[in-house]
């Protein structure tokens, strides 16, 4: 495979993986925010700080207005890191790779950058319900997920594809929580705002897991065990570290002429991070830093595929 | 209101129509007509939604450079084929065969002994000054004596009916993906007619294109490694070149995939170099290999030119092809037939008039009115005057240029070309057309593809067809 596709393929799904977590983030907000506008249960504001850059005094304006604020997360040209430019990131890639993915996720991803590219946000028409475009936008990205799986032969583009949508989804996790524990001050003890939780477990897909696993009433320290250590939860940090371990290795089982005893190097540093932790290991390293050292071997780990398949 | 009613109430072209003539509707048209006499105004503009929606999506573009705004653009498709009997195209086959022959033997001998200028066919001074002659390419020798693998003949269809050939397209010529998927689209909206008219196949394109390919292998061996070299997602066809590569299986490369060394092509996989033995090439020679042409490309890949030379890898088209679909050399493809082949032309070629010759050039300011000028290296429309759709101030500026380099010009009286119906706006009109079909030349034969690429000129009166200036296309049905 060349270099140059492999490296398309891996982005495609980084971007896509994005794209999908933050529309899924704005509806969850969105419909929350409907029933009762901005109240401090929602994310705005972390939404509008990590989605579009802004400064505080930029999000106070921004969340007078629900529909601007998600017009901007979503199709507003002035956002570079919106939807609608991950979206047309993501097909750009794929448009250079039409020949290695199949004819039904190809088209997929263009049916999404149109519908975005139809839209302008810069000036929100009254009329545009957003409602329907964030479902519209959710239920497409899931089928092109839903298509990838069903379309892309189990060679070396499924595992790169697995491999950007594993990295993407592990940097996601790492971030979010975070910026939610920022707020907790890092503290492993409950707080007692259960709708605090609530909207962010709807936000990663695991508010229902989360009932029916974690019984007993500290939301915090459940809430780390079931987004970094859970393995059966296809949004922690171990589950996505896991997969990210399953297509290395069949990339390098593929490709013989691979330096592998450095790329393995490297994966086991994020490996060892989380394979062998638990939650009192993490509360005596601190989350914050624990997250910060996780989030830096990713970082390195992501470099080192990069020089040995891309460049 | 039903088809037949539209069908009646179509006003023909003053020219030549396609289907309907001064005795009625054409022999080549009752079958198809009749097996959708029984749709409505609303089926047809059901068919045409589904058309545009599968475009869309499908993402079956092309890009206008001169275009800021968004690049991409869907080539507009008119739902309607078009029929040619099959006696017609017979002769159009051979006609297309002949002129590929004499313009084979043409690229040989023009690249080596140069026979046809010593013999006074061709002055030496129009080659000479023709952009499209490559000194680089004179002297290397091409697999199986062949040049121009894939050829698109632009064809029209003139006011009694007779057929002309526009132009030869023997470089790079785009739009088989159209054809192809006009045709898969044609399949869907009227799949009854489809069958009862009898229609030739187009779809064995790729796999003649991949095996012809094969064939032109260095080295001898059962699986050679052939690519598609474009020059990145941003170029007018690149919708075409990914979807050559997916239907041939093989990788689509761009120059910066490629690297030259020990004369040797090779692409850059995840696991190292891979070598390559074929490359069919979308790429200008001009931007093809910067050591050799424009130092300035940064699409092409450096000593691609010297592994072509020492026979490491074959390139299709060949190199230096410009020369022969130059529009000035144009004008002595009869000769070449006769030289060459001792054969009379099939095909007639348009009346050319060149600019370098005083008394063409005067003849063209006496006439303008009736005349089209174009610039002998370019294509797409671009760089064309119509005499008769500018106006005096247009006119005027264009004669300037003629004056300033009229080796660059050559003029052609406008033929009017042939209408076709196309269903518009809820109508059906009269629209003129022109038509592309694709030759594969193999070591053994020459394959003219049974159908086309029709553009056709959507604008009422206009007649110009390219994708590039408003037009769109239809499906080409040889029965």
């Amino acid at each position: 495979m060349l270099s140059r596709i492999a490296e398309s393929i891996f982005w495609l799904n980084r971007y896509a993986e994005r794209s999908a977590v933050i529309v899924r983030h704005v509806k969850v907000n969105y419909s929350i925010s409907l029933e009762n506008n901005f109240s401090d249960h929602s994310y705005w504001p972390q939404l509008l700080a990590y989605y579009g850059g802004l400064n505080p005094k930029e999000i106070e304006l921004a969340i007078k207005d629900l529909n601007r604020a998600a017009a901007f997360l979503l199709v507003d040209d002035s956002n570079p890191f919106s939807f609608k430019e991950n979206i047309s990131k993501s097909r750009m890639n794929a448009k250079g790779l039409q020949d290695h993915i199949s004819k039904e996720v190809w088209e997929q991803i263009n049916f999404l950058f149109l519908t975005t590219k139809s839209i302008s946000g810069n000036k929100p028409n009254s009329k545009t319900n957003f409602q329907n475009l964030i479902e519209t936008l959710d239920k497409n990205i899931v089928l092109y997920n839903g298509l990838i799986d069903l379309t892309i032969a189990r060679g070396l583009s499924w595992d790169f594809l697995n491999l950007g949508r594993f990295i993407e989804r592990t940097f996601l996790t790492i971030d979010w929580l975070d910026l939610v524990y920022q707020k907790q001050n890092y503290q492993f003890e409950d707080n007692d705002d259960v709708v605090y939780w609530r909207t962010f477990l709807l936000m990663e897909s695991g508010y229902e897991y989360y009932l029916k696993n974690y019984k007993n009433l500290n939301s915090n320290s459940n809430i780390i065990q079931q987004m970094i250590l859970d393995k059966d939860f296809p949004q922690s940090i171990f589950y996505s570290i896991s997969r990210m371990k399953k297509y290395i290795l069949k990339i390098l089982e593929k490709e013989k002429n691979i330096d592998k005893r450095m790329i393995l190097r490297e994966f086991e540093k994020i490996n060892a991070q989380i394979e062998y932790a638990d939650l009192a290991h993490i509360k005596k390293q601190g989350l914050q830093n624990y997250l910060f050292n996780l989030k830096s071997e990713l970082n390195n780990f992501s470099q080192t595929v990069h020089q040995n398949f891309f460049s | 209101m039903n088809i037949m009613e539209l069908i009646h109430s179509y006003t023909p072209s003053k020219g030549w129509d396609e289907m309907k003539g001064v005795n009625g509707i054409r022999e080549e048209y009752l079958n198809f007509l009749d097996s959708i006499k029984n749709l409505n105004l609303q089926d047809l503009e059901f068919k045409q939604q589904v058309s545009s929606e599968l475009f869309m999506n499908q993402g079956i573009t092309f890009t206008v450079y001169s275009d800021n705004e968004g690049t991409e653009k869907i080539f507009p498709f008119d739902i309607l084929p078009r029929i040619i009997n099959h006696s017609e195209w017979e002769m159009i086959d051979a006609g297309i065969k002949q002129r590929l022959k004499a313009l084979n033997i043409f690229l040989k001998d023009i690249y080596s002994t140069q026979s046809i200028i010593k013999d006074g066919i061709i002055p030496a001074k129009t080659i000479a000054n023709s952009p499209g002659f490559c000194l680089q390419a004179m002297g290397i020798s091409v697999a199986n004596d062949i040049y121009s693998h894939i050829a698109g003949i632009d064809l029209i269809k003139g006011e009694n009916g007779e057929w002309y050939v526009l132009e030869d397209n023997l470089r790079t010529p785009s739009g088989v993906s159209y054809m192809l998927e006009n045709r898969e689209i044609t399949k869907r909206l009227f799949p009854e007619s489809f069958n009862s008219n009898k229609v030739l196949k187009v779809n064995n394109y790729p796999i003649l294109l991949y095996n012809n390919l094969c064939s032109l292998s260095p080295r001898p061996i059962s699986n050679p490694v052939v690519v598609i070299l474009s020059p990145g997602i941003y170029n007018s066809a690149y919708f075409e070149h990914t979807f050559l590569a997916r239907q041939m299986g093989v990788d689509l490369v761009e120059g910066r995939d490629l690297v030259v060394d020990n004369d040797i092509v090779y692409m850059k996989t995840i696991s190292g170099l891979s070598r390559i033995d074929v490359i069919y090439r979308r790429i200008d020679d001009e931007y093809l290999d910067p050591l050799s042409f424009n130092p300035n490309s940064i699409l092409g890949v450096p000593g691609i030119l010297n592994a072509y030379r020492k026979e490491n890898v074959a390139i299709v088209n060949a190199i230096g092809n410009g020369i022969a679909d130059d529009k000035a050399i144009y004008h002595f493809v009869p000769q070449m037939i006769d030289y060459y082949l001792n054969e009379k032309p099939i095909l007639n070629n348009v009346p050319t008039y060149f600019m370098n010759n005083p008394e063409h050039f005067s003849f063209l300011k006496e006439n303008i009115q009736n005349m089209v000028v174009k610039r002998t290296n370019q294509s797409g429309g671009y760089g064309m005057l119509m005499g008769n759709a500018s106006s005096d101030k247009e006119i005027d500026l264009y004669l300037k240029q003629i004056e300033k380099s009229p080796d660059e010009f050559v003029a052609q009286p406008i033929i009017q070309l042939s209408t076709v119906p196309c269903f518009i706006d809820g109508k059906l009109v009269a629209r003129h057309v022109d038509f592309r079909p694709f030759a594969i030349y193999g070591k053994d034969e020459i394959t003219i593809i049974p159908g086309g690429l029709t553009r056709v000129a959507l604008k009422e009166g206009s007649l110009v067809v390219n994708s590039s200036q408003g037009g769109g296309s239809k499906d080409t049905w040889i029965i």
